[in-house]
């Protein structure tokens, strides 16, 4: 199963309004929010709309629901947001569709040193990478979740997941040392793993996009 | 000073208050001092359990609300003289509760006591949150089920960034796992998590194993902590995971399944 991310068009600054739409859709299609991240659209709204408190609500709530947001889908006004809010910034959908960003978009200036995590990452938690590649020395809690804009290397099982190259970044892999994770992606493929490949369970695996299709093999 | 032991969970019903009882008599039993503290605003269980309900005059939140002194709350324990409870109050709503005022009796029973056991509520929301804030050790009841398991992974991280000590950038809550309600036949089953498995999981050090037993039911309907029926294997294993608290090393009991690796594993053979 692959996904892109869904897409969540924000019309409404209130968390409250958003929330109940948002179950509403749920009884619709339970399966879809459970499984695949949304990513935020908030260019509905005009500029003088956006309420970074609203929005950290929203997140809050949304993370109150299980529903995992990857990010900001890229507009105007939303890099500031994004960066206040720590989140990644998600090429627009059409841009996603299309040619992935190439690494040489990425300048030097801009990508900071890796960053790296010693411990557990538990259940709840949320690391982000801005700009950078993620080391987590530690193992990652099923309901946990590290995603990075550069490639992400896990000491430690993968229970929860793991989302590389959450800006658009298609050369980003993932190296996971016992694989047991609950979702996966690069560059926005996403796969979802409601059961886990024999041969891949607890496995040494890496990640990466071939093809424009998310492949993982053992390592050897 | 006291040391401030938080006993939490995440998910209900898991042995919060039961161990919250057995561990402040068990220190209290090696000469202790000890305060414990229910936080469980508007569904007081401690009391009954500690068997002092039909003497509570007035309880924590009349103490934050300056309606009484801490002393006139406190309840003596009446089998061990250096013993203390703070009992919840029944009526109010949880917002009685707030961080000034659970600080200002934590740091006046800190003063007085070597110990202060804080029984949380269930859940990650104010109440639980409150009875960790302070914490410098955190007692996590778990049973071998995924949901407990998992709500266990949700408050450790919670701890580990929005306690006091995380705020403050010090030395983070010393963490123990308890696991309780294990049953070494319904692990062989298969119905259950083995040991090995939720320390695997949740990656930390267990402080004891309390096996399912009809007689915890029972004692606590008769007011007094499983740890004081030294027969029950509920209550040795109890006394074992104090021991363990205080710095003794301790075997592990009542875990027939795979005893040799699990011994192995948590003492270093
Ligand atoms: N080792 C055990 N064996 C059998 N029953 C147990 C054991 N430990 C606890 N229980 C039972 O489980 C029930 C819940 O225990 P307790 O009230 O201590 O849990 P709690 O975590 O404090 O619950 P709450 O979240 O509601 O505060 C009680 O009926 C208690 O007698
Ligand atoms: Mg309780």
């Amino acid at each position: 199963m692959q996904f892109g991310a869904l897409a969540l068009r924000v019309h409404a600054p209130d968390p409250e309004e958003v929330i109940a739409v948002l179950k509403q859709r749920q009884r619709q299609a339970p399966a879809l929010l459970e499984q695949a991240p949304l990513a935020l659209d908030l260019s509905p709204l005009e500029a003088e709309e956006i309420d970074l408190d609203a929005i950290r609500r929203l997140l809050s709530a949304l993370q109150d629901e299980n529903i995992a947001v990857l990010g900001l889908i890229d507009g105007s006004e939303q890099k500031t947001v994004a960066k206040q809010l720590d989140l990644p910034l998600l090429g627009s959908a059409s841009e996603r569709r299309s040619a992935l960003r190439s690494p040489e978009k990425r300048s030097a200036s801009d990508w900071a040193p890796t960053r790296l995590v010693d411990g557990q990452v538990r259940s709840g938690q949320q690391i982000y990478a801005r700009q950078a590649d993620l080391v987590i020395y530690g193992s990652i809690s099923a309901g946990a979740e590290v995603i990075a804009d550069g490639s992400i290397h896990i000491y430690g099982a993968l229970r929860g997941r793991a989302l590389a190259g959450a800006s658009g970044l298609g050369e980003a892999r993932i190296f996971i040392q016992e694989f047991h994770a609950e979702l996966i992606s690069v560059a926005g493929h996403y796969k979802v793993l409601e059961e886990l490949p024999e041969n891949l369970r607890g496995q040494a695996i890496q990640a990466r996009l071939e093809n424009d299709q998310l492949s993982m093999v053992t390592l050897r | 000073m006291a040391e401030i032991i938080v006993v939490t969970s995440g998910k209900g019903g898991v042995g919060k208050t039961t161990t919250s009882a057995s561990i402040a008599t068990g220190l209290a039993q090696r000469g202790k001092r000890v305060a414990v503290v229910d936080f469980d605003v508007g569904l007081r269980n401690l009391d009954l359990i500690m068997g002092c309900e039909r003497r509570v005059v007035y309880d924590f939140v009349n103490v934050i609300q300056g309606e009484c002194t801490l002393k006139q709350a406190l309840i003596k324990d009446k089998r061990h003289e250096n013993l203390f409870i703070l009992a919840a109050s029944q009526t109010r709503d949880k917002d009685a509760l707030t961080v000034e005022g659970v600080e200002k009796v934590l740091n006046e029973l800190k003063n007085d006591f070597d110990y202060v056991v804080c029984d949380s509520p269930a859940g990650i929301e104010r109440g639980a949150h409150l009875a960790m804030y302070f914490a410098d050790r955190a007692i996590v009841v778990v049973n071998p089920e995924v949901s407990s398991v998992r709500d266990s992974d949700r408050v450790l991280g919670i701890m580990a960034s929005k306690s006091r000590r995380a705020e403050q950038g010090s030395e983070g809550i010393s963490e123990h796992l308890l696991v309780t309600r294990y049953s070494p036949k319904r692990v062989a089953e298969g119905d259950m998590l083995s040991i090995a498995d939720i320390e695997e999981i949740l990656g930390l050090p267990i402080l004891g194993i309390i096996p399912e037993s009809e007689l915890v039911l029972q004692s606590s309907n008769a007011g007094v902590p499983v740890i004081l029926d030294d027969k029950a294997p509920a209550g040795q294993a109890y006394a074992d995971a104090v021991a363990r608290l205080l710095g003794e090393e301790r075997p592990m009991r009542f875990v027939e399944i795979e005893k040799q690796g699990l011994i192995k594993r948590l003492f270093g053979g």
